[in-house]
């Protein structure tokens, strides 16, 4: 049973990729466990028969060749009564298999009844064979394998302890005289040709049939492991691309070489629903591959694919529902399976496998096919997820370049012009001009930072790894090269700009403008806002990491700032009541890129003393 | 006096690098698009080019600085080859176009930020022409 265990698991979403429920149906609305349980159960039935006729037949070797004393009559009955109730079974299962909605329970439930049913048959068939003596008692054995395969382990196991059980009944009843025992033997039986010869046909026959319900089993199970090997292949094809042509062509090559078929083509729907449109195939032609969109509405096949059914088509050449059979027959396609793909919301798409030869495929193809086009809807969602997203990355990447040039050019040329003003080259400004350009070319370059901190932002969001030179950085490098520019604007305040760098050489994998950044923007708001006092910047190994501190005397850091602080455009009151200009950025643009760099970074601030930022990254040596 | 010419679509740019350029005695001309920039190229036989890198398209100035430099000894511009390129750029840090003067790549001699002020692009142009 364990195959249908790991068929249940998998189409419950347990083994692989998450699959939501509306998939786990492939046939007429019934999972892969229920249908392993329905093919078990019309295998049953088939045996069945013969269980019956067997009955027959020994009863009339056993009593007209072999003149044994068995009550030949209620054998006869017995075996007749098998073929009856098993006639029934039959009748009840296909009733059972026209309702879409009959459930697992009931199957279940029929599975119990059925070997309730043979049980009692079979103890039957004991106790007029002979009872505790019976050399029918083998038999059991295939009840109690079949049991095993049906019912699920602890009801398996009662059905095993119950047979010991009725067998030491019906001796007990005999032995107490409560039954009357049925000889078929004499005492002594070893010189005793007929109970030699019967024992013999017996063990015989037990023995064949035991071969031959372990050697279905094993076929069926290997049948199985075959299919769930193909599936994982199948996941592995499709969820290992995301880009989603690649991803379909996969899942049809991969559909074709599971189902040994001809060829197989992956249709999905338009936006409107109207038209299935062949996104991916495998072994067809070109001309093939090139016909028109399928028009649903007059596609009598894909509709009923669409409507959740795996549809067989099992002569291309004789069957109404196909439209242009002379089409697909030139195209050597002489049997079609076609298995609905449902996406989250419902139909996104139908699978479609070939086949060269009419009636190619199986009840087994279909379901597995539909347990493949589950697959691949997975993939597909993912892919087309994927795909969204990449395009509405590309429309930033688009915008960052319209606001490039769009937007930054102009206020480059505004400040051009205004600085030939500025410097005097068209003569000299008197002081209210001055004083006008002066202000006019405050606000446009404050303007200008803001463009550029706000491409920082977006192009760091945009695109991750975009970076075009990433190597081995050293921080006292790039810090040093922030505490000289900083140095004359701290002099210029009077501020006492300290740094203490390590020893060692502490780097980062990453990028140099980037890190730059990172800190230039941390000591610039340190310089920025402390009007007395000092700066320190300090350079330190904690284990794997690079520990930076810039820590300033400033105006600090309101206490309900602080959890805004590293928002887009958020400015703390006091911050806004400094002078200076600030767009409100700076510090989105560090916290953003210290996370891409796989670091941290905190803050620590008393108003009017001073402000401690704490910056940990990564070093190279502990990321390769 | 040296004869400086300008190729670039924005006059607001041409005249904000043509004022401080003058003031000191350069002569200047101007082109606005490549095409033009060539035929003036032949009238002028500018000292120096300074050249624009978005015009019609976003790389037009690349290209037209890859013609002037044309290495084949049949170029049409063979003469104008050793002429310094200074190109003005308002290409982002950020963003995918990311260049520095690069001999094989882009020939040209110097790069200057379109926010230059004029002191900058004067004491550029003064490095060039030594």
């Amino acid at each position: 049973m364990v195959w249908m265990e790991e068929i249940k698991s998998l189409s419950e979403g347990k083994g692989g990729a998450p699959v939501n429920d509306s998939r786990t149906s492939t046939d007429a609305g019934r999972s892969l466990a229920e249908q392993e349980l329905v093919s078990s159960l019309s295998w049953l039935i088939a045996l069945r028969w013969f269980a019956g006729v067997g009955v027959l037949l020994g009863t009339w070797l056993a009593s007209g060749i072999l003149n044994l004393r068995i009550p030949a009559v209620p054998l006869y009955v017995l075996g007749l009564g098998v073929l009856a109730y098993n006639a029934l079974f039959w009748w009840l299962l296909r009733r059972l298999g026209a309702e879409t909605t009959t459930s697992n329970a009931t199957y279940q439930w029929f599975a119990r009844f059925q070997i309730g049913v043979d049980w009692l048959a079979m103890i039957l068939l004991v106790y007029l064979t002979g009872g505790i003596e019976s050399p029918t008692l083998v038999f059991f054995l295939f009840h109690i394998i079949i049991a095993s395969m049906l019912l699920p382990h602890d009801r398996a196991f009662l059905y095993v302890t119950l047979a010991p059980i009725m067998v030491g009944g019906v001796a007990l009843l005999e032995y107490l005289g409560l039954l009357p025992h049925v000889y078929i033997f004499e005492p002594a039986r070893y010189d005793d040709p007929v109970y030699i010869a019967s024992v013999l046909i017996f063990f015989t026959a037990a023995t064949y049939t035991m071969a031959y319900l372990s050697m279905t089993i094993s076929r069926r199970l290997r049948r199985r492991e075959d299919e769930l090997a193909a599936l994982y292949g199948i996941v592995q094809a499709t969820t290992s691309t995301l880009d989603l042509p690649e991803a379909l062509n996969r899942l049809a090559e991969a559909t074709t070489s599971a189902l040994r078929c001809k060829a197989s083509a992956i249709r999905l729907l338009n936006k409107t629903g109207s038209h299935l449109i062949m996104e991916g195939s495998y072994g067809l032609s070109e001309r093939y591959r090139d016909k028109a969109p399928i028009e649903v509405a007059r596609a009598r096949l894909d509709q009923e694919a669409l409507s959740g059914k795996t549809v067989l088509v099992p002569d291309t050449a004789h069957d109404d529902r196909l439209r242009y059979p002379d089409k697909v027959g030139a195209e050597g396609i002489r049997t079609i399976l076609s298995a609905p793909i449902i996406g989250k919301t419902g139909p996104i798409g139908v699978l479609r496998a070939y086949g060269g030869a009419t009636h190619h495929f199986t009840e087994d193809d279909a379901a597995f096919l539909g347990a493949i086009a589950a697959q691949g809807a997975v993939a597909i969602e993912n892919a087309q997820a994927y795909q969204m997203l990449e395009d509405l990355d590309e429309s930033k990447s688009q915008f960052v370049r319209i606001v490039t040039h769009e937007l930054r050019s102009p206020v480059q040329v505004v400040i051009s012009l205004l600085n030939v003003l500025d410097r005097g080259y068209v003569g000299d400004l008197n002081e209210k001009q001055a004083d006008l350009v002066g202000r006019a070319r405050r606000r446009i370059e404050f303007l200008q930072t803001l463009i550029d901190d706000l491409l920082d932002l977006a192009a760091g969001k945009a695109d991750v790894l975009a970076t075009t030179e990433r190597g081995l950085v050293s921080l006292s490098e790039v810090l040093g090269e922030v505490q000289s520019r900083y140095e004359a604007r701290a002099q210029e305040k009077g501020l006492a700009l300290q740094a203490e760098y390590p020893d060692e050489n502490l780097t980062v994998w990453g990028d140099r403008a980037e890190l730059d950044r990172m800190l230039n923007n941390l000591v610039s708001n340190a310089v920025k806002y402390t009007a007395r006092g000092e700066v320190r910047l300090s350079l330190e190994r904690n284990l794997g990491s690079a520990r930076i501190v810039v820590s300033d005397s400033g105006i600090g850091i309101p206490d309900d700032a602080l959890p805004d602080l590293f928002q887009e455009f958020f400015r703390a009151k006091n911050a806004r009541q400094v002078k200076e200009s600030g767009t409100g950025l700076g510090l989105s643009i560090v916290k953003d890129l210290v996370e891409r760099y796989g670091g941290e970074i905190e803050v620590d601030s008393v108003v009017d003393r001073g402000t401690t930022f704490t910056l940990t990254l990564p070093l190279a040596e502990s990321c390769s | 006096m040296a004869k400086i010419l300008m190729i670039d679509d924005d006059p607001d740019v041409t005249l904000a690098v043509q004022i401080p350029l003058e003031s000191v005695g350069y002569e200047f001309y101007s082109a606005g698009n490549s095409a033009e920039g060539f035929e003036r190229l032949k009238e002028v036989n500018p000292d120096l080019i300074i050249l624009d890198v978005m015009m019609e398209t976003a790389t037009e100035g690349f290209h037209t600085s890859l013609i002037l430099r044309d290495p084949a000894p049949d170029s049409e511009y063979a003469a104008y080859r050793d002429v310094p390129i200074l190109m003005l750029t308002s290409v982002h840090t950020t963003t995918p176009l990311r260049f520095a003067p690069d001999e094989d790549y882009l020939p040209v001699d110097a790069f200057l930020e379109k926010s230059a002020g004029p002191d900058e692009i004067l004491a550029k142009v003064e490095e060039l022409l030594k």
